[in-house]
This record gives structure tokens, C-alpha cells and sequence, in this order.
């Protein structure tokens, strides 16, 4: 069994000219949740298109689960599941008739699988309420619902949680995991919600301006996101000297604004501000501190941009 | 492909555009009928159709503007709204190839227009034969003028429909779709006779065109090859385009 589901090189797409994607090089592991971050136009949407053949690329291959290129591709996107941009729905429809019209397209058999999968999304009571009088969280759930029909292994969903209430998200969240977990689903999801997708994925990527700049495991971003504490005093040179001397430490830092960011000793935080007092200095801020998916991200990108 | 088409008879089934069209179709040729059953010529009334024959030949002649007309709104409603709901997207990505998918959409979309275009003349036909009898034609059988009319509606709506869809997959806009088609179909006539004075390979090109079959299509002294003509011509015109939609559709990039 080839454990990969999703494989690019060098996958590039240029429109008139302009660069959307540049030599991509992704990989997404069988049963990993990969989230996919970038900004607005960063390339997140055009990966996307190129993977489930509604654009075609300008350079480089795609390799879906172990198939690439002409129909065997093709064919490979049988077993995807699909959401992109805004939810994909007939409005004159209701759910289970959307569900329904995909279900004959992909010649699933038995209806039963209609009923499972509106009460799985949550959509069981919307009876003969048609599509375009769903609120977007609805409509969000639905196009989450119609991808799922049929069991795919892979599913490609592009900010699934616009528009949905906090509860909402988290129980897309909680649904997403379980699907991972319980079905072995993987999953390549982008969204704007960092402090969501840190809770989700098992993997990243972070793209900026159609470059895959890094590829990381939860782990490896654990890593990355350091924690420290925080110190700020009256004589940061001194501190640092204190903290050389008295804690035997040269793990910290002393940042542009004089702060301290001391790597070290975070679980004795006593022991770290009694040192410092005793060495003379006055203790301005001292907080136990750390990046989060966010700021990675910001500091990945240059800093200041929203995903 | 099965799967396809069952799942596009079934969004058409379910599309409002369609019911709306069939059903305005029924309700204006019920209307006609009815306005000439109740129009007395010896009251001052200027409507002179007396049989079921007659009101066929009346429908057949405004069911030009029918295909015309109403294909091109069902095929900006039908087609180019996947565009617009972005539901394309996920067909696209369903792991059929491109044109599978819209061999399907155009060949479901051909058997709705057919459908639609013989709702005219045939709810004319047999509400007209119920109130004014069946009457006769002077040098053709009447069951021969019928078949021959049924089957021509069905061939030029197949034309047409093709030429609607494969507009609808190129320009991706209900509204762009309706207004083209519109402009193009009024116009082509007038389009042909002007080219034809600068090309004569023009005017010979229109007879043989679907814009002018069209025009001639409910005259009952038609010949044999006239008739032949209008079989075949449509049935060509109406391959070529569903293959040029195929053609269009596997380059198109979804937006």
C-alpha cells in the first residue's frame, strides 16, 4: 500500500504570467490531518484546484494515491472527497436532494447512506427547507456532508468553517477528528482560524506567495513554538549575568527592547525571579511565555500578515 | 456514464427553470387553443384555425421562437448556473473524466429541450383535435404530416440545444448565455443574408442551416428532401456542437 495519498513536485501554475504556484514540492501521509496555512492568494485555493483537475498545472505532477496523470488520475479522484471555496450546493435543492443528485453520480448504492450522513453533519430536521434558505453554516455542513458520501480516503476541504458559530467549529473539529481517527480519513485542510487548525492537524504546511516554505509535524511545531519566561528588568546585562552565575544558564536571549527570554528553567520560575532580585535587580515583568501556530506563521512569513 | 446521466435527469427534474418553461409552454398553447375555439369567425373574430391540424401547423410555426427562446433560458439555467452555484467544481473533481461528464449534461440537456419543444405543438395538436376534430391536409396523409412534424421539432431542438449548451459551457453565465443566444439567434438571419452578398457560399451554407430549416419547418408541402434535409442537417449540427462543448469544457480552467 502506498503511504503516501498526495504527492507534488515541482507543481507550478502561472496565470498571464503571474506566478500562483511555484515548484511545490507537499506531501500528505495516509491518515494525517495536513493543515494547509497561507494568506489570502498565498496559493492554498490554486493547490487545490490543480489536485482535483479543475485547473491544470503550468509545470510539475501530481501524484494521488500512487496515480498520475491522464485517466488514472483521474480515476484516483474517485476516492476524494471535495470542498472548495464557498459550499458547493444546488439552492433549489434540499439537503437530502443534494445529497441524493451526488449519490447517483457516484452510483452509491442504497439510500440509507443519505440518512446516515444528514445525521452525521446534523442536518437530519431541515426536511423540505431548500438550500439557498440555509444559513452558510448549514450550507458549510452540507457541502461537508456531500463530500463525505461515499466514503472517500481523502478530503480536500477549503475553510470549511467559514461561517460557523464557535459551537459550530468545534464540532466540525471534533466531527473532522473523529472521521481521522475512526475511519482513518486523511485530511488537507486550509483555514483562517490558526488557534482551530493547531487543535486539528497533524501535520502543516505553510505557503506564502505560491512557495511551500515548510513542511512540519505537530511535533516539529511543538518544537518550534518555544515557551520561555518573559523577563523584563532595569539592567538586562546584568540580569544576563545573574542568570550565567547564578542558574548556570546561557539558554536565553536578550531581545532589540531589553527583554530577556530565558529558555531554561521554565519549570521553576521561583527559583529563576529569586535569583534575580538577589542580584540587585528590579523586576518589571516576569511571565511564563510562548509562540503559538499563529506567530510561527507570522515569523515564517515575515511577520504582520494574517493567514 | 449511467451514474452521470441519471444524475443529471434528475437535477433536471428538479430544476425550477424547467417546470416553469414546460409549464408556461402548456398554459399558452391550452390559451391559443381555447382563444380559437372561442373566437366565431361569424362574430367579427379574425382567428380562422378550424382543426387539430390546423392549430399543429399554427404551433409549429411559433415554436421557432419557443426553440429559440426558451432553450436558450433553460440552458443558462441548466448549465451555466453550475458555474455559478460552484457545484462544477465538485463534478469536475468526482473522478470522471471531463468529457464524460459533459457528453452527459449536453445529452440530458438536449432530451429536456426536446421535451420542451414539443409541449406546444403537441398540447395544440390534441387539445385542438378534442375541440375541433382531427381535419384533413390537401396531398398528405394527416398521421404522415404528424410524424414528420414531431419528428422534425425534435431534431432542430436538438440542434439548437446543442448550440445553447456548448454557448452556456463557453461563456459559464446564465445571463451572458440567455443574451447571446438571444442576439445570435434573431440575428443570425439577417447575418447570413448580409454575408451573402459578399460571399456567395453564404447563401447556400443558410439554406442548408438550421436557422433556415427552422423557418420552413411547418409547411406541409414539404418534400421529401426537405424533410430528409431537416432530419439529418439538425442531427449533424446538433453532434458537431456537443462535441465543440466536450472540446470547450476538457481546456476550461474552473474558476
Amino acid at each position: 500500500m502506498n503511504e503516501y495519498v498526495l504527492r507534488t513536485q515541482q507543481l507550478t501554475k502561472q496565470y498571464k504570467g503571474q506566478t500562483a504556484l511555484d515548484r511545490v514540492d507537499m506531501t500528505i501521509r495516509k491518515g494525517t490531518i495536513y493543515g494547509f496555512i497561507g494568506q489570502n492568494g498565498a496559493g492554498k485555493s490554486t493547490l487545490m484546484k490543480l489536485v482535483t483537475g479543475l485547473a491544470f498545472p503550468t509545470a510539475g505532477s501530481i501524484e494521488l494515491f500512487g496515480a498520475s496523470g491522464g485517466a488514472e488520475l483521474t480515476l484516483a479522484r474517485k476516492r476524494m472527497g471535495v470542498s472548495i471555496e464557498s459550499p458547493a450546493l444546488y439552492p433549489q435543492l434540499t439537503a437530502a436532494e443534494n445529497l441524493e443528485a451526488h449519490r447517483l453520480q457516484q452510483g452509491i448504492p442504497g439510500k440509507d447512506s443519505l440518512k446516515r450522513t444528514l445525521e452525521l453533519i446534523g442536518l437530519s430536521g431541515t426536511g423540505r427547507k431548500k438550500a439557498k434558505n440555509f444559513s452558510l453554516g448549514m450550507k458549510q455542513r452540507l457541502a461537508l456532508g456531500v463530500a463525505l458520501l461515499g466514503s472517500p480516503e481523502f478530503l480536500i476541504l477549503d475553510e470549511p468553517t467559514n461561517g460557523l458559530d464557535p459551537m459550530g467549529v468545534v464540532e466540525m473539529r471534533e466531527l473532522l477528528t473523529r472521521l481521522n481517527r475512526e475511519q482513518g480519513i486523511t485530511i488537507l485542510i486550509s483555514s483562517h482560524i490558526l488557534s482551530e487548525l493547531h487543535l486539528l492537524a497533524t501535520h502543516y504546511g505553510i505557503i506564502h506567495r505560491g512557495k511551500l516554505l515548510e513542511q512540519l509535524t505537530s511535533r516539529e511545531l511543538q518544537e518550534k513554538c518555544r515557551q520561555f519566561i518573559h523577563i523584563k528588568v532595569d539592567q538586562p546585562e546584568r540580569a544576563a549575568a545573574v542568570l550565567e552565575r547564578e542558574l548556570a544558564t546561557t539558554e536565553f536571549e536578550v531581545t532589540a527592547d531589553g527583554a530577556i527570554r530565558l529558555y531554561a528553567h521554565l519549570d521553576r520560575p521561583a527559583a529563576v525571579s529569586s535569583a534575580l532580585v538577589s542580584g540587585g535587580l528590579a523586576l518589571e515583568q516576569f511571565m511564563p511565555m510562548g509562540e503559538d501556530l499563529e506567530s510561527y506563521f507570522a515569523s515564517r512569513i515575515g511577520g504582520g500578515a494574517h493567514a | 456514464m449511467l451514474n452521470l446521466l441519471r444524475s443529471e435527469w434528475y437535477k433536471l427534474l428538479r430544476n425550477r427553470s424547467f417546470w416553469l418553461l414546460l409549464s408556461l409552454l402548456f398554459v399558452s398553447a391550452a390559451a391559443y387553443v381555447l382563444l380559437n375555439y372561442f373566437d366565431d369567425p361569424g362574430d367579427g373574430g379574425a382567428l380562422d384555425v378550424t382543426t387539430g391540424i390546423d392549430l399543429l401547423t399554427a404551433a409549429m410555426g411559433g415554436n421557432n421562437y419557443i426553440i429559440k427562446i426558451g432553450l436558450s433560458v433553460l440552458g443558462g439555467f441548466y448549465i451555466s448556473s453550475e458555474y455559478a452555484t460552484g457545484t462544477i467544481k465538485r463534478a469536475v473533481a468526482s473522478g470522471y473524466g471531463r468529457s464524460k461528464y459533459m457528453t452527459a449534461k449536453l445529452l440530458v440537456f438536449i432530451a429536456g429541450s426536446m421535451l420542451a419543444a414539443l409541449v406546444f405543438p403537441v398540447v395544440n395538436l390534441t387539445l385542438g383535435s378534442a375541440l375541433f376534430g382531427l381535419g384533413d391536409l390537401a396531398g398528405i396523409s394527416e398521421s404522415a404530416y404528424i410524424l414528420k412534424s414531431i419528428a422534425m421539432t425534435l431534431t432542430l431542438s436538438a440542434a439548437f440545444a446543442a448550440v445553447t449548451g456548448a454557448t452556456a459551457t463557453l461563456l459559464t453565465d446564465s445571463g451572458k448565455t440567455i443574451g447571446f443566444a438571444f442576439v445570435f439567434y434573431f440575428f443570425a438571419d439577417g447575418l447570413y443574408a448580409m454575408a451573402g452578398k459578399f460571399l456567395p457560399f453564404a447563401d447556400t451554407l443558410y439554406a442548408y442551416s438550421i436557422f433556415n430549416l427552422i423557418n420552413h419547418y411547418s409547411d406541409p408541402s414539404m418534400s421529401s428532401a426537405a424533410f430528409a434535409q431537416s432530419v439529418y442537417i439538425p442531427l449533424l449540427v446538433a453532434a458537431a456542437f456537443v462535441a465543440i462543448g466536450i472540446a470547450i469544457f476538457r481546456r476550461k480552467e474552473i474558476k
